[in-house]
C-alpha cells in the first residue's frame, strides 16, 4: 500500500468575481520532494499558494495535507500543522529587530534557552548575525529575503512554500539560495515558484507549469523546457507587440 | 554607566512613581491633591488606550464605553450594596466582559481598522443615548435611580474591604489611585516583556506574518482588548468614587476624543507617553478654564495642530530622540 501524498489538491478552484484564477487544479507532491512551479505572470501560482496556506478560501475543491482535509482551515491552524510560506514580497515585523523577528518564529523549539539557540542558529545560516540588532524595516531588499527565509526555516515545517525566493538577488546570491533550497529539501518537502531558469537547473527539480489557472505540463526540468506548448506560452513566447 | 543608560526609562518611571506615591501626598495642599487624583484616574484610562491602540494595534475610538460602564456599574452596585468591595470588582469585570463580547464580533469577523474605530465609537454613543434616556423614577436598579442626563449623584466612596465606615477619600484615595496607576504601568511593561507581549507587538507589526507563523491573531487581539477594557473599567470606578457622581457624559464624543488626544500628545507606542499626555492636557485644560484667558477647546486645538506639525510622534518619543541627538553631539564635540 502506498502512502498518501504529503500535499494533494482535488479540483481546487478560486474565482474572484468573474475571473477564475485557479481552475480545477489536481496537484500532488510526495513527501521529501522538491518541486518548481513556473508559468507566466497571472498564471495563478501565487493564488494557488495562498489557497494552500488558508490566506485565501478556495471557491471549490479540496486541499489535503498529510492525508487530512485542511480546506478552509484558519491560516494559523494550517501553519501549526507544518506549512510555511515565504511570500513574494517579504512580510516581516518591520518595527522589531532582526533577532526578535526570528525568535517569534521559533516557538516550536521549546523553552527559552532552546529558542535562543534556534534563533542564533538561524541567524548564522542566513548570514544575518551581524545585523541581529537592526530593525527589520531598515534592511535592504536582499537581506529582507534572507530574513524571511530564516523565519520560514525556524519553524522547521514539513512543507515549505517559497514564492520567488530569488527575486531581486544577484547571480551569486541566486546560486547561494539554490544551494540552501537543495539542502532544505533533504529533510522536507519544498515547493518553489521561480522564474529564474538558472535556479531551476541548479536545483534540478520536477517542474509543474501553470497556465491560465490550470496545470499545463508536469515533468523533469529538461523535458518540460523542451516541450513545445511550454515554449509557446512561456519560455519561447515572442515579445508581445507594443510591449518593450 | 551603561547599566544606567539602558534602564534610563525604567529608572525615570520608578523615580516619578515613587515621588507621586510618597512625596506628593505630604507636600501638596488637599485641594491640589484632590485635582491631581482626577488626573491620575484619567491617566489609567489613557494607559488602557495606549495598550490597546499603541501596542495591540487596535484602533479603538470608544475606549470611553468601558470607562463609563465601569463607573455606572460601580455606582449602581455600591448604592445597593453599601460595601464597595464587590462593586469595585464588578466595575472591572463587566467592562471586561463587554470587551470580550464586542471583541469576539470585531476580530472573528476580521473588521479592519477604520470600521473598528467607527463601530467602537458608535457603541459608546449608543450608551450615551441609552443612559441619557433613563430619566424618571421608573428607571431604577434597586435603590439606584439612573437619572438620565443628570446622572447618578451621591455615589458612596470606596471603603476598606469589609469596613464600610472606613472610607478611602481625599489623600487616601490619591495614594490608592497612584498605587493602582503604578501597578498597571508596571504590569503592562512586564507583560510586554513576556513571550505573549512579543506576540502582541508582532501582531501589530504584521498580522498576516503572525498568522503564517502559527499565531492565532484573533485570540491575541481579544486578550489585549479584554485587558484594556478591564483597565478602563477600573479607571471608571475610581472616577465615580472620586466625584461621587457619574453621568452620560462619560460616553460622550468629546470625552472619547480626549482619550485619543492624550495618547497622541504623549506619543503612540509608548506607555509613559499616555500618562504624560493625559496629565499635561488635563492640567492645561483646568488651568485655562480657571484663568478664562481664551476658549479652552480653541487653545487645545491649536496646541494639537502645532504638536502634529513639529513633534508628530508625540512628546515622549520626540524628547527621547532629542536627548539622543544632544548626547551624540556632546560626544562628537572636541
Amino acid at each position: 500500500m502506498t502512502n498518501p501524498p504529503l500535499l494533494e489538491t482535488i479540483a481546487l478552484t478560486k474565482r474572484f468575481g468573474g475571473v477564475t484564477a485557479i481552475d480545477r487544479v489536481d496537484f500532488r507532491v510526495e513527501a521529501g520532494e522538491l518541486r518548481c512551479l513556473i508559468g507566466p505572470n497571472g498564471a495563478g501560482k501565487s493564488t494557488f499558494f495562498r489557497c494552500l496556506t488558508g490566506q485565501l478560501r478556495p471557491t471549490a475543491g479540496r486541499v489535503r495535507f498529510g492525508g487530512e482535509d485542511i480546506t478552509g482551515a484558519a491560516t494559523h491552524a494550517i501553519a501549526r500543522r507544518g506549512v510555511a510560506i515565504k511570500a513574494q514580497i517579504p512580510a516581516l515585523f518591520n518595527g522589531l529587530s532582526v533577532a526578535e523577528n526570528v525568535r517569534l518564529a521559533t516557538w516550536k523549539a521549546g523553552g527559552r534557552a532552546a529558542r535562543t539557540r534556534k534563533t542564533d542558529e538561524i541567524l548564522a545560516v542566513t548570514g544575518l548575525s551581524p545585523l541581529a540588532a537592526r530593525l527589520a524595516g531598515s534592511l535592504p531588499h536582499g537581506q529582507r529575503q534572507w530574513l524571511e527565509l530564516g523565519l520560514v526555516m525556524a519553524g522547521n515545517p514539513a512543507l515549505m512554500l517559497l514564492d520567488e525566493p530569488t527575486a531581486g538577488m544577484t547571480r551569486q546570491e541566486v546560486a547561494q539560495t539554490a544551494e540552501l533550497v537543495r539542502s532544505l529539501a533533504k529533510e522536507r518537502t519544498v515547493i518553489v515558484v521561480e522564474h529564474d531558469l538558472q535556479f531551476i537547473r541548479m536545483v534540478a527539480a520536477t517542474v509543474t507549469v501553470f497556465h491560465q489557472g490550470q496545470i499545463l505540463v508536469e515533468g523533469p526540468a529538461d523535458a518540460v523546457m523542451a516541450d513545445q506548448r511550454v515554449k509557446e506560452v512561456y519560455l519561447g513566447q515572442p515579445p508581445t507587440p507594443g510591449a518593450c | 554607566m551603561n547599566w544606567v543608560r539602558e534602564r534610563a526609562g525604567l529608572l525615570a518611571a520608578v523615580a516619578v512613581g515613587g515621588t507621586l506615591i510618597v512625596v506628593v501626598p505630604v507636600v501638596a495642599e488637599i485641594f491640589a491633591l484632590f485635582e491631581l487624583t482626577l488626573f491620575l484616574v484619567l491617566a489609567i484610562l489613557a494607559l488602557s488606550l495606549a495598550w490597546v491602540w499603541g501596542f495591540g494595534g487596535i484602533l479603538c475610538f470608544g475606549q470611553s464605553v468601558f470607562f463609563g460602564l465601569g463607573g455606572y456599574t460601580y455606582a449602581i452596585a455600591v448604592i445597593n450594596m453599601g460595601d464597595s468591595t464587590v462593586p469595585l470588582m464588578l466595575g472591572i469585570l463587566l467592562p471586561a466582559l463587554l470587551a470580550g463580547i464586542l471583541g469576539y464580533f470585531l476580530f472573528w469577523q476580521r473588521i479592519s481598522d477604520v470600521y473598528l474605530a467607527v463601530i467602537t465609537l458608535a457603541v459608546s454613543l449608543i450608551f450615551y443615548y441609552l443612559t441619557g434616556a433613563s430619566a424618571g423614577s421608573e428607571y431604577r436598579i434597586g435603590n439606584a435611580l439612573l437619572g438620565g442626563y443628570n446622572g447618578i449623584p451621591s455615589v458612596p466612596p470606596i471603603n476598606v474591604p469589609g469596613l464600610p465606615e472606613h472610607q478611602v477619600v481625599y489623600g487616601d484615595l490619591y495614594v490608592l489611585t497612584a498605587v493602582m496607576l503604578a501597578v498597571i504601568y508596571g504590569g503592562l511593561r512586564g507583560l510586554l516583556a513576556t513571550d505573549f507581549g512579543r506576540v502582541v507587538v508582532a501582531v501589530r507589526e504584521n498580522e498576516e506574518r503572525a498568522q503564517l507563523l502559527g499565531y492565532d491573531v484573533r485570540t491575541t487581539k481579544l486578550t489585549v482588548f479584554v485587558i484594556g477594557g478591564a483597565i478602563a473599567g477600573l479607571s471608571g470606578v475610581l472616577f465615580a468614587a472620586w466625584g461621587s457622581y457619574v453621568s452620560p457624559n462619560v460616553f460622550s464624543m468629546t470625552f472619547t476624543a480626549q482619550i485619543i488626544v492624550w495618547v497622541l500628545v504623549g506619543g503612540l507606542g509608548t506607555l509613559s507617553g499616555a500618562v504624560v499626555g493625559c496629565v499635561l492636557v488635563q492640567a492645561a485644560m483646568t488651568w485655562l478654564g480657571e484663568a478664562k484667558l481664551a476658549d479652552t477647546n480653541l487653545v487645545l486645538g491649536a496646541a494639537f495642530v502645532v504638536l502634529v506639525l513639529f513633534a508628530r510622534r508625540g512628546l515622549v518619543p520626540g524628547t527621547r530622540s532629542l536627548l539622543a541627538d544632544l548626547r551624540g553631539r556632546v560626544r562628537s564635540a572636541p
